[in-house]
């Protein structure tokens, strides 16, 4: 969808074609379902904070101004209403579900968050693991910047439009986040370029950092 | 700094296809003679390709709910979603009917009720207040015997007695709000700005201001010439 096009789409359902919103949705769902997914690490809970994110769009649309594509607006819609998420289960402590015994007494059990649990993993999906886990290591600032470029498709000038920040300082802030990144697989084991049938043959990544 | 220092942040942009015509250029005629840089490329390159290429399809579920829950907004009308034309002006209509309203009732109170409890006046009191034809009070005077008070009183700094009033509401704002728990909906798509100890600052625009007046969220007006409001926002 052009620029143009969604600025017409989101004409039509200020104007009350409220089914026009659902074209927004199918163009914009992959990258907010996945935001809440890196964000979250729970399908469930990235489903229904998508949801959530969208029908606040849908809701907040007059206050859309159109100096910004829709798509930014939203990927910042979708990550307040993640992070507020995040923020009421840090203070509800752990997730926990109640089971009942033979005995008929019930007890709290503590689940964590396993993400991916696959019985059999080819090479793709263990390094596709080993980047998630890696995202995870990263410092806030690094692993929004990288979500933001990698996942959100979002140039260099919507990123520092978005996060107040110069262009230039997208720049380096990006290469050091996938440095960071290539050093973590590196570390632990993933390697990514034409040398990684050397398993333990660690890659010569410059160190200026 | 080596010569291969200055082509790290450029590596990165030439994965996203950000760097100049001549930048590219010159970073690729480099990748071909540096292994080191042409390894850190194509470790870039490859978690890039691999982060993307396990970008999930959403489920069918995210459409349905969309759909399910707009087809819900729309028939209650008591949360109806400010979008549709007609109804935002007939909310400000309602606004300023319901200021309107109370100011007319506080003033008809200001003439029925012998005195004002709060300003600490004896039993034997008496009140004298002038109301001019627009319902502002003006001025009452209390005389208790050996004290005279008067205390000067509209409709608009009776209003402000039942809101939550911010000390020394700051004047370079339209208005100013107090918001606690949760982010009302309006306000989430706004950056917060951080002051410490779980509040934020959130900077509005007059109409998201006036969507939380109607809303019933409580404010401290400023000035309105302004086009710029102020929330303060807390966790808890």
């Amino acid at each position: 969808m052009t620029s143009l096009e969604e600025s017409l789409m989101i004409e039509r359902v200020i104007n009350g074609e409220t089914e026009a919103f659902e074209a927004l949705v199918i163009e914009n769902q992959k990258k907010v379902y996945n935001l809440a997914l890196k964000m979250v690490g729970d399908e469930n809970d990235a489903l229904d904070l998508s949801q959530d994110a969208f029908i606040k769009a849908f809701r907040g649309l007059d206050n859309f101004r159109s100096d910004c594509r829709f798509s930014v607006w939203l990927y910042r819609l979708t990550y307040n209403v993640c992070i507020d998420h995040l923020r009421k289960k840090r203070r509800l402590n752990q997730t926990s579900l109640t089971v009942t015994d033979e005995d008929g007494q019930t007890s709290e059990m503590e689940i964590s968050d396993v993400r991916y649990s696959p019985d059999q993993v080819s090479e793709r999906m263990e390094i596709r693991q080993a980047i998630e886990s890696g995202l995870h290591e990263l410092s806030p600032e690094h692993r929004e910047i990288f979500i933001m470029r990698e996942i959100s498709g979002m140039t260099y000038g919507e990123i520092a439009q978005t996060l107040q920040i110069s262009e230039g300082t997208v720049k380096s802030r990006l290469a050091r986040a996938r440095m960071y990144l290539a050093k973590i697989l590196s570390k632990n084991g993933t390697f990514l370029d034409s040398h990684r049938q050397n398993k333990g043959k660690e890659v010569n990544l410059h160190d200026e950092l | 700094m080596t010569n291969c220092d200055k082509y790290f942040e450029r590596i990165s942009c030439l994965i996203d296809g950000e760097l100049s015509e001549e930048d590219r250029a010159n970073t690729e005629k480099h990748l071909q003679s540096c292994p080191s840089c042409r390894s850190l490329y194509e470790v870039f390159q490859n978690i890039s390709i691999e982060t993307k290429d396990s970008l999930m399809e959403p489920p069918e579920e995210l459409l349905q709910g969309v759909r399910y829950r707009m087809n819900q907004l729309e028939n209650n009308t008591l949360d109806t979603p400010h979008v549709i034309s007609g109804k935002t002006k007939k909310k400000k209509s309602m606004f300023v009917a319901r200021y309107t309203a109370l100011a007319a009732c506080l003033a008809l109170i200001l003439l029925t009720v012998p005195r004002l409890g709060n300003l600490g006046c004896s039993t034997s009191t008496t009140y004298d207040a002038s109301v001019s034809e627009n319902g502002m009070v003006s001025e009452c005077s209390i005389a208790d015997g050996d004290e005279r008070m008067t205390a000067e009183a509209d409709s608009a700094d009776l209003l402000q007695d039942d809101t939550t009033s911010v000390d020394d509401a700051p004047t370079e704002y339209y208005a100013t709000f107090m918001i606690t728990g949760a982010l009302p909906d309006v306000l989430l798509a706004y950056d917060r700005e951080s002051v410490g100890n779980g509040s934020y600052n959130i900077y509005i625009t007059i109409e998201t201001a006036q969507r939380l007046i109607e809303e019933g969220y409580p404010v401290t007006m400023g000035n309105e010439d302004l086009d710029q409001a102020l929330v303060i926002y807390s966790e808890s």
